[in-house]
This record gives C-alpha cells, structure tokens and sequence, in this order.
C-alpha cells in the first residue's frame, strides 16, 4: 500500500494495533520523510506516553493493578533484584536479536525525554520507560543485568495487547551502579516464567544502558 | 462492560481520545472532560462499540461528536475546531474565511454533517476512512459529501 499523508484516525488505529504489520511500516516509511505526518505521529506517541505515566482519574471505580505494574520504581534494583536461574549473557548484544516483538525505550533526564537509542548513555537517577511493538498478543517481561553482576526483574511476564510503540505502565528509576546495564524483553505465546530459561520459541530483545556519573 | 474492560479500554485507549478532543477543542479542561464523556458514555452504553469491529474507529467518531456538541455549547462556539485546516481547504473562499465564520457554519449544521465536514475538511480523511466512521457505504460518502458542499457554500454565499 503507498501512503500519501497519514491521517489522525490511521496513527489511532496504528497505535490500536489494527493496522497490518506491512502498513504500519509503510505508514513509518512515509513518515520519516514527511514532516506533516512525522509531527503527527511524534505528537501521538508523547500523548500516549504521558498517558500511561500520568493517565486522568476516571469517575469508575476501577480495579487495583498489580503493585509491580504501577509502581514508579524508585531504587528498583534494591526492591525488586532477584536472583535468576538462567544464566547471563556473558557479551550481551547491543543489536536485536530475532523475532516481530521489540522494545524500545525512552529516558526521561532532568525533566526532559528523549527517545532511547542502542547503548544509550544514561545517569543514575534517570528513568526509563519501555515500549513494546508486537503484531499479536503476547506475554512479556524485561530484566536487566547490571554493570555489578546483578539482576533485576523490571517488569514481571504480563499480557500485552498488539501494537506499535505500546508503553509499558511503569518506569525504571537507575540506580547509583555505573556501567553497563543490559536491559533484556522477553516475549512468549504463553505466561512464562521470568526465572527460568525462556522457551526456544520466545523472542528476546535487549538493549544496552551505557551508564556514566552525573 | 465491566469496569475492568472500561479500565483497560481507557489504559490502552485513552490517549488517543485526549489528543484529539485537545486538537478539535484547543483547550486542555474541556478535552479531559470530553475523555470522560466518551469513556462514561462507553460505561453506559457499551452495545455501541460492541456492534463495531474497530475500537479506534469508535473512539475517533465518538470523540469528535463529542467535541462538536461541546462546540455547539455557546460558551464554547468561540473555541472551534482546528478551522486553520479548513481555511486551506476547498470551503475557504478567495479572501481568506474566519473562525467565526467556519463556526458558525459547523454550528448551523446537523450532527452528522457537522462531524462529517470534520473529517472531509480538517482531518482530510479518504471516503473509505469515512465510510467506516459512520457505517456507510463508500459511494454514499461521495454523495453526502456533494449535498454537504453544495449547503456550505450556500451558507457561505
């Protein structure tokens, strides 16, 4: 399909997960190139990150989340560092590895965000907030391995919806450890569990912290 | 629906009915009360979207029905639509048209012609995204389309 502009209602149905896999590239294509649409579809990201970090109270009640879902997790590496059974990488890749699920990030640094690269140098005290891009319901979880030998679980295997750039409902606050910290996703058809080695069938995507003092 | 569909309806939907509702009102109190409106709306009456295939499509019409009807509020006619869209657009006479104007002329329409000049001439949809917002066919599109013209200009001249 050859996109002309892309409208507001395409970016929605994007985002929603409801466009093919070849058309939502096709759309990305258009907008790298287009300043209209690029704007349009940065502007639909931002909101959508914003949203899930601070979404406007609903008059409903609504069920609790889980509290590792929601938590802003402030010294995560100290609340939530669990020892893990499958063994690290010893060179972990800075480059995707395989599969249609990826992640990506953004970092939030002194107040301001900026859209996460591969080896992405970072400070203690910055947060990170994980996006996820998948063609099909899955299960996920993300982990990181520190500079220190430590691992952490991030977020605990959940069930996410399809979509584009889908943003994971919590944010990493990075502790005082300086080095390298790989952040790995994990994506299964089926609940998994973090701690064991993920099935031959997972898709792994991981991304390097490269973190630095302040 | 249960509130914990609405809750995730809302979590993974939600954005996109602020951006808009911040886009077709320009003010950000009033497009947190339109999110609310939809979500409550959707609450309330979920067969709504429930007989629809797409929930992004339900939320971008109900969204902007939302929005117009908040428009039509007299407190608000003053606060219009992205109207700077349409004065790029065919509805714009030779010597530039205002936002009153434009106001005025979405104010006198109906509902659905309202939300329909939306989406023709600020969204600049194609037919067939159109078609799929109001549950018509393509070709009925084209037809409203012409009569919607034919009345703006009517209205213009």
């Amino acid at each position: 399909m050859i996109w002309m502009h892309v409208s507001e209602l395409a970016i929605d149905r994007m985002l929603a997960g409801e466009v093919a896999a070849a058309d939502a590239a096709a759309m990305r294509d258009h907008a790298a190139s287009c300043s209209r649409c690029s704007a349009l579809l940065d502007d639909a990201l931002e909101v959508q990150r914003m949203f899930a970090a601070h979404p406007p109270a609903l008059p409903i009640v609504m069920p609790r989340r889980r509290a590792h879902v929601i938590a802003t997790v402030t010294a995560l590496a100290a609340v939530l560092a669990l020892v893990v059974a499958w063994p690290r990488h010893a060179a972990a890749p800075a480059v995707r590895t395989k599969g249609t699920a990826i992640v990506g990030f953004f970092v939030a640094h002194d107040g301001a965000v900026r859209r996460g690269a591969l080896r992405e140098q970072v400070m203690p005290g910055d947060r990170i907030e994980l996006v996820t891009t998948t063609h099909e319901p899955t299960w996920f979880a993300a982990i990181g391995d520190d500079a220190a030998g430590r691992r952490s679980v991030y977020v605990e295997p959940q069930r996410i919806e399809a979509g584009n750039e889908r943003v994971v409902p919590l944010s990493i606050e990075l502790d005082n450890t300086l080095g390298d910290e790989v952040i790995t996703a994990i994506f299964c058809a089926e609940r998994f569990d973090v701690r064991a080695p993920p099935a031959a069938d997972c898709t792994i995507d991981r991304f390097t912290l490269a973190k630095v003092r302040r | 629906m249960t509130s914990r569909a609405l809750a995730e309806l809302y979590r993974d939907h939600g954005h996109a009915v602020l951006r808009r509702a911040r886009r077709l009102l320009k003010n950000d109190d009033d497009a947190r009360d339109v999110l609310q409106d939809v979500f409550l709306e959707l609450f309330r009456n979920p067969q709504r979207f429930e007989a629809r295939s797409s929930i992004a499509t339900y939320l971008f019409a109900a969204t902007t029905h939302a929005c117009l009807n908040r428009i039509r509020d007299a407190k608000n006619r003053t606060r219009l639509v992205a109207i700077e869209h349409a004065g790029r657009s065919q509805l714009a006479p030779a010597r530039g048209e205002t936002r009153a104007l434009a106001t005025e002329i979405i104010a006198g329409l109906s509902e659905d012609d309202a939300a329909l000049a939306v989406y023709l001439y600020c969204d600049e949809l194609t037919h067939d995204e159109i078609a799929e917002l109001f549950g018509w066919s393509r070709r009925h599109v084209g037809d409203v389309a012409k009569r919607l013209r034919l009345r703006i200009m009517e209205r213009v001249a």
